[in-house]
């Protein structure tokens, strides 16, 4: 119980963090530490994050509530100028987070898990508040 | 999950059907994919219309939109179902309220900044709407001159698209484009002149007189400037009026080749007049995916004029056998296979030889013998076969005061019609417009015996082939028409016989 809380807390810190003068990296690192938090006040539960393969990057592996294993992608925009961040999920990216996933499974042993999931979360900074969406099932 | 709807019209060759058009915004990353069959322009849709609708304000949903285009196993082409697209689309996003829409179809391009571009097929699409009860029909501004010709249909023209966001209650922010000032009206009053302006050929009148009489195809070979193509132009000028079924065929042609504008609906035959060097695919109808019609459906119910008709390529010449037979021409590509009408009248000119001065004493002729012989023999055979009239064409010798101008295409037209009436009557039980569509059976029960004899001296003698001697009665029966007897005498057999011979 008292875990939540912290989490609830650091999570709702983490919002007023001012993001205006990060790097790109930096502002990137912020919103994969923050979509984690949050998904953990939604009940999920975090397996591994930042995994690197030859072919790429996965943000977050966690089960979900349901416990479904899911990979989760984490797009985060200071500004729309250069298009939504839904849209920077494109094909490629797709890929690349499909062939890491095969890399991934095998070197921690999931091979169980038949069924996985592919989420992308948004989130777009707006200085005082941040909006955060889950798209389920995105690819 | 929102569902939005549309009508739109498909077209493959001239038959028509409707398309069911379903937009599905649903969740998932921003994605847009058409499905049901569309060819590489219909595809495109996808970037003119998310385009188009944003330039209305319209905030382009950030979720995944599927749109599909039902009959799903039907190829469907072009940029003409890009509005159907964007309203079925717009309708799902609620932007446009749902009953609005329906029992309408929705045609036009769009460009980038929601302008409507125009489209070809207008008049078949509509003919297709009337005769499937649907009474409303958004049509591209540049367009409406066309949809006003079919009449019950309540026509709405729009230049762009937030124009019709408005028209159907919703709202958007646009700017109407700068619209070019054309002055672009329907000629429907093509000037093709007039049989009195020819010179001298009296008896070539004479001989298109009884072409068009009897619809029966047409050969001249005459010495340069004796005035063939001139003849040939004035053709239409002597056919009688296209009768409503025929006219709207042959604007739906015209429609579906984008230049019924120049025409509108018009009771003058057509007249189609391709170059020597036209290829076979731009004569009998062509072209990747789905075929275009050719210059022979563009001359459906008038006339295809085949200048210097030597000059064509063989095999050119050799693919308008069947279409003469028929009167289609079925067309077979990737995409599946149209069948396009081509009903036309053949009149074909010809020099007598290459240089064209083997006339008179023939003493300016440059060609050699085998040269001369060889060049008629590109048109002898199964394209001759079928050819009823062949004359020659002699060349004038009299210019001024003094010269015979032939009699004015008003009193021709007039023989012509009532030529066509006793026919069409004659035939009624047996369901033939045309002496050259009559059977040969018929032909040898009905005609009388003085006649017919004077065919069997013929067929005895073997200036005429069995064929041939039908050909010749075809053109006694036209020749009796136009004389007004009852049934041909011997002197219109031997008038028939004497079309017919002249050259071979």
């Amino acid at each position: 119980m008292s875990t939540t809380k912290t989490i609830q807390q650091t999570y709702r810190s983490t919002a007023y963090t001012d993001v205006s003068s990060f790097t790109a990296a930096q502002f990137g690192a912020w919103g994969e530490e923050y979509a984690t938090l949050w998904l953990e006040t939604q009940g999920w539960d975090i397996v591994d994050r930042n995994y690197h393969s030859r072919f790429g990057e996965i943000d977050i592996v966690a089960f979900d509530p349901e416990h479904v294993l899911c990979v989760v992608e984490v797009k985060a925009r200071r500004s729309l100028t250069y298009g939504s961040a839904e849209e920077a999920v494109h094909e490629r990216k797709q890929a690349s987070i499909r062939k890491t996933l095969l890399d991934w499974i095998q070197s921690r042993n999931f091979l169980k898990y038949h069924h996985i999931r592919f989420d992308v979360i948004t989130l777009v900074h707006h200085g005082s508040t941040v909006e955060i969406s889950l798209i389920k099932e995105a690819f | 999950m929102a569902i939005g709807k549309a009508l739109s019209v498909g077209i493959i060759g001239l038959e028509t059907f409707t398309i069911h058009i379903q937009s599905c915004i649903s969740q998932g990353l921003p994605f847009f994919s058409i499905i049901g069959l569309p060819d590489t322009s219909l595809s495109e849709a996808r970037d003119r219309v998310k385009s188009a609708c944003q330039s209305t304000g319209f905030s382009w949903p950030q979720t995944r939109v599927t749109v599909n285009l039902s009959p799903a196993s039907m190829p469907k082409r072009g940029s003409s179902h890009d509005l159907a697209i964007a309203v079925s689309i717009l309708c799902a996003a609620r932007v446009i309220p749902d009953e609005q829409i329906g029992n309408t179809i929705v045609l036009g391009e769009l460009n980038l900044d929601g302008t409507i571009l125009p489209i070809h097929g207008i008049l078949p699409i509509l003919l297709h709407a009337r005769n499937h009860n649907i009474t409303r029909v958004v049509v591209p501004y540049a367009n409406r001159h066309e949809a006003q010709l079919v009449p019950d249909i309540d026509i709405i023209s729009v230049q762009h698209i937030g124009e019709l966001i408005e028209y159907f209650g919703g709202k958007a922010h646009y700017q109407l484009p700068q619209l070019e000032y054309v002055t672009h009206s329907p000629q429907s009053h093509i000037d093709y002149g007039d049989m009195s302006q020819v010179i001298g050929q009296d008896y070539a009148i004479y001989a298109m007189q009884i072409a068009a009489a009897g619809k029966h195809h047409m050969l001249m070979v005459g010495p340069p400037g004796a005035g063939k193509t001139m003849l040939a132009s004035r053709m239409p000028t002597i056919m009688p009026p296209l009768q409503q079924q025929a006219q709207l065929e042959v604007a739906s042609i015209r429609s579906l080749c984008g230049t019924l504008e120049d025409y509108g609906i018009s009771d003058v035959a057509p007249y189609e007049a391709p170059h020597h060097t036209a290829s076979t695919a731009s004569l009998v109808g062509g072209g990747t995916g789905i075929a275009q019609p050719g210059s022979i459906s563009k001359a459906h119910h008038g006339i295809l004029f085949m200048d210097e008709a030597p000059e064509f390529t063989t095999r050119t010449l050799q693919t308008l056998r069947e279409p003469l037979e028929s009167g289609k021409i079925v067309l077979s590509r990737s995409k599946g296979s149209v069948t396009y009408p081509a009903d036309f009248q053949l009149i074909m000119a010809a020099n007598p030889c290459p240089c064209g001065m083997w006339y008179g004493t023939g003493e300016r002729c440059v060609c050699t013998t085998r040269e001369r012989q060889r060049y008629l023999m590109k048109l002898s055979g199964p394209i001759l076969d079928r050819i009823d009239i062949q004359i020659h064409i002699p060349a004038v010798e009299q210019v001024g005061a003094n010269a015979s101008s032939g009699p004015s295409s008003a009193t021709l037209k007039e023989d012509v019609i009532q030529a066509q009436e006793r026919a069409r009557h004659r035939y009624k039980q047996w369901g033939w417009q045309y002496n050259a569509q009559v059977s040969g059976q018929w032909l040898h029960e009905n005609t009388p015996y003085d006649a017919l004899e004077i065919a069997n001296e013929s067929l005895r003698t073997h200036t005429l082939t069995l064929r041939g001697a039908d050909r010749a009665l075809r053109l006694a029966w036209t020749l009796a028409d136009l004389a007004q007897h009852p049934a041909p005498t011997r002197d219109d057999m031997f008038q028939g016989i004497a079309l017919r011979t002249t050259l071979s």
